[in-house]
């Protein structure tokens, strides 16, 4: 198999939408502290949520019967890449706008759709996505946590972990353990858990090692799940999270993460007399932005058009998080200013303080870069 | 936006066929005189000259595409220029004899193509020889070590595919740049930019895998990996493209560059 990008075309009010949000940021943004904005959709601002979403801007691509905006892939992609250019925190509601959301769209039953994705779309709702278990990480097949069926729904026990935002959200997606099939993948099945009002569920945040609370650990004992809450069809969760995951890894968060660090780099650089070496470190990170941006823009459309570019998405996010990781050594290397996260301290400082620590995570979170190196090599027919 | 599939599937036959890997070092003997030929005649050096004026009427991207085949293909003569020059309205010799260099961002727009095109051919070559090659008592390509620096390989030669071909599209879009100041002209400088940096991870890579017998002139690696390390450096360097980003982005500021990335 050949990866492919064609160059994909912006449809015709995109340049509309974009001044749109680009003016919705610049009043929205005005009193978010640089430490926050640094963290980007990483950040969990509630209020900023209930804002975007009163202006219409998420779950751009949900149909307008459910409260979403009715629009393409590629216009949603115009929103999300302003948000990180702008260092926007959207981590409230990034999960459910970019992947529960559609979820529920394609396997949810009508009264779910009709309840749940308004709310997204109002930016009222926080998702988490509940894989990762304690013995499984990478081998996300060999999970444990069990689903079984009770008098009135589902029982389930064990325990999911590294849950991204487990603590403020509303609603969890699960993977859990459901029938024995002949091979691990099957067996497996998908479950909306409503995490504020069923009984069994314990939340405990884990410290990362930035000081933060972000992640958690969230225990299910004898944890009673409606006849409902299964998403999609019994035992098919392995193909449906699979097609999550073209979601998960394509898109432009995979390489703007660290974009205040480089808006700030910038700005110092241009405060100061730019050496050569400077300027070619920053044109080659300019480069790097605008090839990543052509490949998952690329991606973006052929999701629209009903593709599955699993192995560009896999493509996109081993080179995006490469290029994320890299970005706070790059600077380093050019500007002779230390991090420093103190609020006081100067806009650069603080933006490379947050993106040293954070760097580690990019390229855990959405599949290690040897599980994404694996996917590829098996496009390449080489497994 | 697309190139003209029919062109894509024309371009795929001749070339598979005249340029077959076991049939490449007949085909450069003496300049590639046959397949500039055989090209010449199927109309491809005339694929962006005007229908009126004779030619394919064809766009950049249809131009992408002979380009990155050229590169993926190793091709020999110079096909490749002698469309662009065709393209530009200016006059050029059938074979590409005594060429001038193209004007800087056309020269770079092709090289992006042809650079490209190579990095996929080294990246098929590479894929096929490591699922045959065997060590240990099975295909070195069942080696995680190699399937992970294969991937990178693949990884690069896409981005470098997908850089090149928004330049091509860019060109389309708002034509040639005359400028810096010009639309296309971030969009040839990324593609240029992006595709020299990945000249050394890209042949690295696969002349890593192949080992001794990639080294020798039999194996034909040199076809791709060569021309590579030529257009490197032709047309402005990465590193000369870089700082002329880097200038004009630290210019512009935050939000000037990044209006200039998503123009």
């Amino acid at each position: 198999m050949r990866a492919h990008f064609p160059p994909p075309e912006l449809p015709e009010g995109a340049a509309a939408l974009r001044g749109q949000v680009r003016a919705f940021l610049a009043d929205a943004l005005r009193d978010v502290p640089l430490g926050e904005r640094a963290l980007s959709w990483d950040a969990c601002n509630p209020e900023f949520s209930r804002r975007m979403g009163r202006a219409g801007l998420i779950g751009l691509s949900l149909p307008a019967e459910y409260g979403g905006g009715g629009r393409s892939q590629l216009e949603r992609f115009v929103v999300l890449e302003e948000c990180l250019a702008a260092g926007a925190p959207t981590g409230f509601h990034w999960f459910a706008d970019r992947q529960s959301g559609p979820l529920i769209l394609r396997y949810g039953s009508e009264d779910l759709k009709q309840s749940i994705i308004p709310r997204i779309c109002r930016g009222e709702l926080c998702f988490c996505i509940g894989m990762s278990e304690p013995d499984s990480g990478s081998d996300l097949a060999s999970l444990r946590t069990r689903a079984v069926r009770a008098s009135s729904g589902w029982r389930v026990n064990g325990t999911k972990i590294w849950t991204t935002n487990a603590h403020h959200a509303h609603y969890m997606i699960a993977l859990f353990r459901t029938g024995e099939g002949q091979r691990r993948h099957e067996g497996l099945s998908q479950f909306l858990v409503d995490l504020r009002n069923t009984p069994g569920i314990r939340i405990a945040p884990i410290r990362d090692i930035a000081g933060r609370e972000h992640f958690n650990e969230v225990h299910f004992e004898d944890a009673l799940l409606a006849e409902d809450a299964l998403i999609g069809e019994e035992n098919n969760g392995w193909a449906q999270v699979t097609e999550e995951l073209a979601l998960e890894r394509s898109g432009p968060e995979r390489y703007l993460s660290c974009q205040t660090l480089f808006n700030e780099l910038l700005r110092l650089l241009g405060q100061r007399e730019a050496g050569r070496s400077a300027a070619v470190a920053a044109g080659s990170m300019v480069a790097q932005l605008g090839a990543l941006r052509a490949m998952s823009l690329s991606v973006a459309a052929m999701l629209e058009n009903g593709e599955s570019p699993a192995l560009e998405a896999a493509m996109v996010k081993d080179m995006g998080t490469r290029f994320e990781q890299s970005l706070p050594e790059l600077a380093q290397k050019i500007v002779d200013l230390p991090p420093d996260g103190d609020g006081q301290a100067l806009p650069y400082q603080q933006a490379l303080h947050w993106m040293t620590l954070l760097a580690p995570s990019f390229s855990l979170r959405g599949g290690s870069g040897e599980i994404l190196r694996g996917i590829i090599a098996r496009g390449l027919g080489l497994r | 936006m697309r190139a003209d599939p029919l062109l894509l599937e024309t371009v795929e036959r001749m070339f598979a066929e005249t340029l077959a890997p076991d049939r490449l070092a007949e085909a450069h003997q003496d300049g590639g005189a046959p397949f500039m030929e055989l090209a010449r005649e199927m109309g491809l050096d005339a694929v962006l000259v005007d229908q009126k004026q004779g030619g394919y009427g064809g766009g950049w991207l249809d131009a992408f595409v002979i380009a990155e085949a050229c590169g993926r293909y190793a091709a020999p003569g110079r096909l490749p220029e002698v469309m662009i020059r065709r393209g530009l309205g200016e006059g050029a010799s059938a074979a590409g004899e005594g060429i001038s260099p193209l004007p800087a961002p056309a020269g770079a727009l092709l090289r992006s193509a042809q650079m490209a095109g190579a990095a996929q051919g080294l990246l098929d070559r590479s894929v096929a020889y490591c699922r045959e090659r065997k060590q240990f008592g099975r295909p070195i390509g069942k080696f995680q070590a190699v399937q992970q620096q294969l991937a990178e390989l693949a990884g690069n030669a896409a981005c470098m595919q997908a850089a090149a071909q928004q330049a091509f599209a860019a060109v389309q879009q708002h034509g040639m740049p005359a400028s810096a100041d010009d639309p296309a002209w971030l969009a040839i400088a990324v593609a240029k930019c992006r595709c020299s940096e990945l000249v050394h991870p890209v042949t690295r890579i696969a002349h890593g895998v192949h080992g001794a017998i990639g080294f020798t002139e039999e194996m034909g690696l040199h076809y791709f990996s060569v021309p590579l390390w030529r257009w490197r450096a032709e047309y402005g360097r990465d590193a000369d493209w870089a700082e002329a980003i880097g200038r004009r982005a630290i210019a512009a500021g935050p939000s000037g560059a990044w209006a200039a990335l998503t123009g």
